[in-house]
């Protein structure tokens, strides 16, 4: 929702309040014209207007302090009745209101009822004049699979209750569950609750709430399906029964099971029950909701229901196994036997998904025609359902993204899909392999390099890398026999992995998918060895496999499986031939193995095994080194290595060292930015560099060069944003400095030059977090942030020549920095985003904020003395 | 000498003259008293006394303001500030009780319940907090009344002073500001 459309919305719903609530409906009516989502905005607010009662007219801090309220009675109840029936007990509670089971208290074989009493607030006149009208149709619902509704009415307060037969029974997806049913098992099952359904369709009535909870399966096997047309009674219209749409919108359904239609409060028909029915589907064959809605936010919900698009069942099925395979280990045991995901790709993908599309018109035409299209899929005939094509899908995904991506740009990928589809044909008949490796290495990967850089270009990538995904993986599926195109499609998953996530590179942050792809890579990789093909290279291959699956698990904070794989990689190395040992290459990627293991080991704060790992690796380099002088990437490879010994010299203890190592390796980069100018990477290295040097002479207490260094660093930085203004990960960059800069003026004494550049590093921090609130990197970056805003203030507080209000001031700033990253810190442990090196730091802020809070006392009682 | 009261005067009225670095100097100190103040009640010493949130907001500006160099403007802008600072000492102390309640490994409520629950008892301050930031980006004015009624505990009339709107404007805007909030955190 924008500002202005919030304004409107204010101006009616005002205006509204001011008039008698019976002429409400017309005026609105009339006000709102054709602009329906308006009238349903303005009516839920009115709505929600009636029933907010209390609600944040005490103020906070009053309601907290008081003892918590009488909590809500409701067993009140029990024992009472209502019209003739007496309840028994309670059997579960909802939004709309409670369930009780009952029985007729004039009945003499005492027949168990449920009774649905609606929550007081809800509009009671409306949903009897409803209930009357619709009562002769719900009452005529006669299937064996359907719950019956007995009767309605009003108890003496005027609550509308239900009166419906009651079932004992389980939820179907847990009753699959517990049953251990098999695919097969599971689709019949679906399909009785098609027929239910169906049944219900053909007698005008649509259920508009169907999910597992509704849908119960008894002792003997029978399905009940509960709530037949309730939903409907129970929404609000807004200008009589004629207008088939909801006014209270997201009110009455359940978000992760409403049709897109539903959620935008549109017309709902029977494509809306085959909608569910989809969601339903999908979740009994993987275990899975198909969206994860975690927000309340109706714009959240919604953009999420009508536009993003659910994983396939099998690729669902198969992240849930991968999850119950890790947990197994701990468990032993597989929580529920969903299908094997490979069952599910081609026909059950495309018929839940079928059923689950956007518009209702492209869903199944009916429920029956869904259940016969698992009946067909059972007796292995071919089904209706079709993957929707990739014509269809590039036109969506033009209509989604107009404004934020160039059409040119769409134009070049819709074209080449549609290359790689022709030239897909023309394999298929002509084995033409390599054209179609050149399209996928140059095109795919040549158009994402071009793009990357765009401005608003991310979802264009990301629906590269998934076409690039799709395509490698049938490709890998057909090219099993062939050893070299084997080796092209591992580098080209690679790759994918380096877009999507390479902790070293601008990437999409997907980190679960870069290692996927790296794994896959990496299985191509092992299955050609045990084939043993071109031995050595595919050796060095694999070994960069392990590397790049220890960085994305490092990332991932699982330090002892990095560790394992980063020796690994060592280990493949070490295994060969000593005269392929003594090759450049060779020495190259087992120095980088060592910095890898090095690299584990010190964020395990295995410092002097790290240090080992590192001098093995520079005494490889440097030896290359002297081979050839001249190449530049060795040269980098060795600065690289001189600056982590330098950095792990100084936090050991050995700090003239390691400024000495740090000083060697910024000559290198200083060298290699000068002689490429144009070479934004040499020149970020060097910025890296300059910072590095910068955080050693801080260990060494030389504030001046400290101060020389971060500057140096922070002059590259700011050219470097300037030029890349969309570039992340150098806006992160200058934040790091720009806060260090303030950190080493605090020890100069300068408070202004302080504040100054801690609040543009804070912004960035805070800008960035908020964009990506669950980003463990960046919520660190602003923890820390703050840690160090606060120690500078407190450091200020400490200067000598400052009278007591000064003091005060400072220590009250350095306390209330310190606490908000402390309270980040709570959160972000509290969320499991804290590594375990990493646990002293709360109590170190908690020791601080002690420190401030003594000292805070102290001035304050020394200023009242004085006063 | 100075005492503290001079220096916060004076960071206020460096803001109220335009200085925007003055404010963010300000709220710490601000921050700070109301916190203290503050704390006396949520630690409960006294768990039936009702903390009085517009009585612990003008005791941090007596305290805090030297009488003699602030007008009126001023009273009212630090009002604000202190509205937004109680907001956020609440909602944190609010987060740090949930922390407990999960580390106390309470029975875990589904969905339904939760909701219900929430309804009548009271209401979900760090919920609230969300849905008052979503507010702002849509009306800025409706999240401010908000903030100086709820959280700082301001009366519809002190707040159309804070403001400078009538007080039947605060009503109005308070009616959809409340009806909005209560639907966002109804769902």
């Amino acid at each position: 929702m924008t500002p202005e459309r919030y304004r409107q919305i204010k101006q009616i719903f005002q205006a509204v309040l001011d008039i008698e609530p019976k002429e409400r409906a017309a005026y609105l009516a009339q006000v709102c014209g054709e602009d329906v989502e308006l009238r349903q905005e303005v009516g839920s607010l009115l709505a929600s207007h009636e029933d907010a009662g209390e609600f944040i007219e005490i103020p906070a801090a009053a309601v907290i302090t008081q003892p918590y309220a009488e909590p809500p009675n409701t067993n009140a109840a029990i024992g009472q009745r209502i019209g003739p029936y007496q309840i028994m007990r309670e059997l579960g509670h909802g939004g709309m209101g409670t369930v009780y089971l009952a029985t007729r208290a004039d009945d003499q074989f005492k027949k168990r009822v449920a009774i649905k009493l609606v929550r007081r607030g809800m509009d009671s006149d409306f949903i009897l004049r409803r209930f009357r009208h619709e009562r002769q149709i719900l009452a005529s619902l006669d299937h064996p699979n359907i719950a019956r509704l007995f009767d309605g009415g009003t108890t003496e307060d005027g609550l509308p209750y239900f009166v419906m037969e009651y079932i004992e029974g389980l939820a179907i997806d847990e009753y699959c569950d517990r049953q251990q049913l098999a695919t097969a098992e599971r689709l019949q099952l679906f399909r009785t609750v098609c027929s239910a359904v169906q049944y219900a369709h053909q007698n005008l009535v649509v259920h508009r709430d169907l999910k597992p909870s509704n849908i119960l399966i008894t002792a003997d096997g029978t399905v009940k399906l509960l709530d037949f047309g309730i939903a409907k009674l129970l929404n609000p219209e807004i200008a009589g029964d004629e207008i088939d749409v909801t006014m209270t919108g997201m009110k009455l359904m359940t978000p992760g099971y409403a049709s897109p239609e539903q959620v935008r409060g549109e017309v709902i028909t029977t494509a809306s029950d085959v909608y569910s029915l989809g969601v339903v589907l999908y979740e009994l064959l993987t275990g899975h909701r198909p969206y994860q809605i975690t927000s309340t936010a109706p714009q959240e919900i919604e953009r999420i229901v009508c536009n993003v698009e659910p994983d396939r069942p099998s690729t669902a099925a198969q992240k849930r196994m991968k999850d119950e395979g890790r947990r197994m280990k701990r468990r032993e045991k597989f929580s529920s036997p969903i299908p094997h995901p490979s069952s599910l790709q081609g026909d059950l993908d495309n018929i839940v998904l079928m059923a689950m599309r956007k518009e209702p018109n492209r869903r199944y035409a009916s429920v029956s025609q869904l259940s016969e299209d698992l009946r067909r899929h059972l007796e292995g005939l071919p089904v209706l359902a079709r993957e929707d094509t990739f014509a269809y899908r590039a036109g969506k995904f033009i209509q989604r993204h107009k404004a934020g991506v160039a059409a040119a740009l769409l134009i070049a990928i819709a074209l080449i899909g549609g290359m790689i589809t022709t030239m897909w044909q023309a394999r298929k008949a002509e084995r033409r392999f390599n054209d179609v490796r050149k399209l996928a290495n140059s095109f795919l990967f040549e158009l994402h390099d071009a793009i990357e850089k765009l401005p608003g270009a991310t979802p264009a990538r990301a629906l590269l890398v998934k076409r690039a995904l799709e395509y490698l993986d049938s490709l890998a599926q057909e090219a099993a026999g062939d050893a070299t195109l084997q080796q092209e499609l591992a580098a080209a998953y690679d790759k994918v992995g380096h877009i999507q996530g390479n902790p070293y590179s601008a990437n999409l942050g997907d980190i679960e998918g870069a290692l996927q792809s790296y794994q896959k890579a990496r299985a191509i990789r092992e299955s050609l060895l045990a084939k043993n093909t071109q031995p050595t290279q595919v050796r060095l291959d694999l070994a960069s496999s392990y590397r790049r699956i220890s960085d994305i698990l490092m990332q991932k904070n699982d330090l002892a499986n990095a560790l394992q794989h980063a020796r690994k990689a060592l280990q493949i190395i070490e295994s060969l031939p000593a005269q392929e040992l003594a090759l450049v290459q060779t020495r190259r990627e087992q120095a980088a193995a060592h910095e890898s293991v090095g690299e584990v080991l010190k964020a395990q704060g295995e410092n002097a095994a790290s240090l080992e790992q590192q001098r093995r690796g520079l005494q490889l380099i440097e030896a290359l080194v002297t081979q050839e002088p001249a190449n530049p990437a060795i040269r980098r490879q060795q600065a690289v290595v001189l600056g982590k010994i330098g950095e792990r010299l100084s936090a050991t203890g050995a700090t003239p060292e390691g400024i000495e190592m740090a000083r060697k390796s910024l000559a290198i980069f200083s060298e290699l930015a000068t002689a490429q100018p144009g070479n934004a990477q040499a020149k970020r290295e060097l910025g890296v560099a300059h910072n590095q040097l910068g955080d050693l002479y801080y260990a060494a207490s030389d504030l001046k060069n400290e101060l020389e260094h971060y500057r140096q660093s922070l002059a590259i930085r700011e050219e470097l944003a300037a030029a890349d203004p969309a570039n992340q990960q150098l806006r992160r960059d200058l934040a790091v400095v720009q806060g260090n800069v303030g950190y080493a003026l605090a020890q100069t004494g300068d408070e202004a030059g302080m504040v100054e550049h801690y609040r543009k590093s804070l912004a960035t921090f805070e800008a960035m977090s908020a964009a990506k609130p669950e980003d463990a990197l960046l919520m660190r970056d602003l923890a820390a942030g703050y840690d160090f805003y606060g120690e500078s203030w407190k450091h200020l507080a400490t200067a000598p020549s400052i009278n007591a209000s000064q003091r005060l001031m400072r220590w009250q700033q350095a306390r209330y920095w310190l606490e908000r990253s402390l309270k980040f810190a709570q959160q972000m442990q509290a969320r499991g985003l804290l590594p375990g090196q990493e646990s002293g730091l709360l109590a170190n802020l908690q020791q601080l904020l002690n420190e401030c809070d003594s000292e805070i006392a102290k001035l304050k009682s020394g200023a009242t003395k004085s006063k | 000498m100075n005492t503290p009261s001079h220096d916060v005067t004076h960071l206020l009225l460096d803001w109220n003259k335009g200085q925007q670095d003055a404010l963010e100097q300000l709220m710490p100190l601000v921050y700070d008293e109301l916190r203290h103040i503050a704390g006396r009640y949520l630690r409960k010493e006294r768990p039936d006394h009702t903390l009085q949130t517009t009585a612990l907001v003008h005791e941090a500006y007596i305290r805090l303001i030297d009488q003699n160099q602030a007008n009126w403007q001023n009273r009212a802008q630090f009002f604000g500030v202190a509205a937004q600072m109680m907001r956020r000492i609440l909602v944190d102390h609010a987060r740090g009780h949930q922390a407990d309640k999960r580390g106390g490994g309470a029975a875990k409520l589904s969905l339904d319940e939760a909701i219900e629950i929430a309804d009548q008892r009271e209401v979900d301050l760090i919920a609230l907090d969300d849905a008052l930031t979503n507010l702002a980006a849509l009306d800025e004015q409706q999240s401010r009344i908000v903030e100086l009624r709820y959280f700082g505990g301001l009366t519809v009339e002190e707040v159309a002073e804070v403001l400078k709107l009538s007080p039947a404007t605060i009503k109005r805007e308070w009616s959809m500001a409340k009806a909005w909030l209560h639907r966002e955190l109804s769902k």
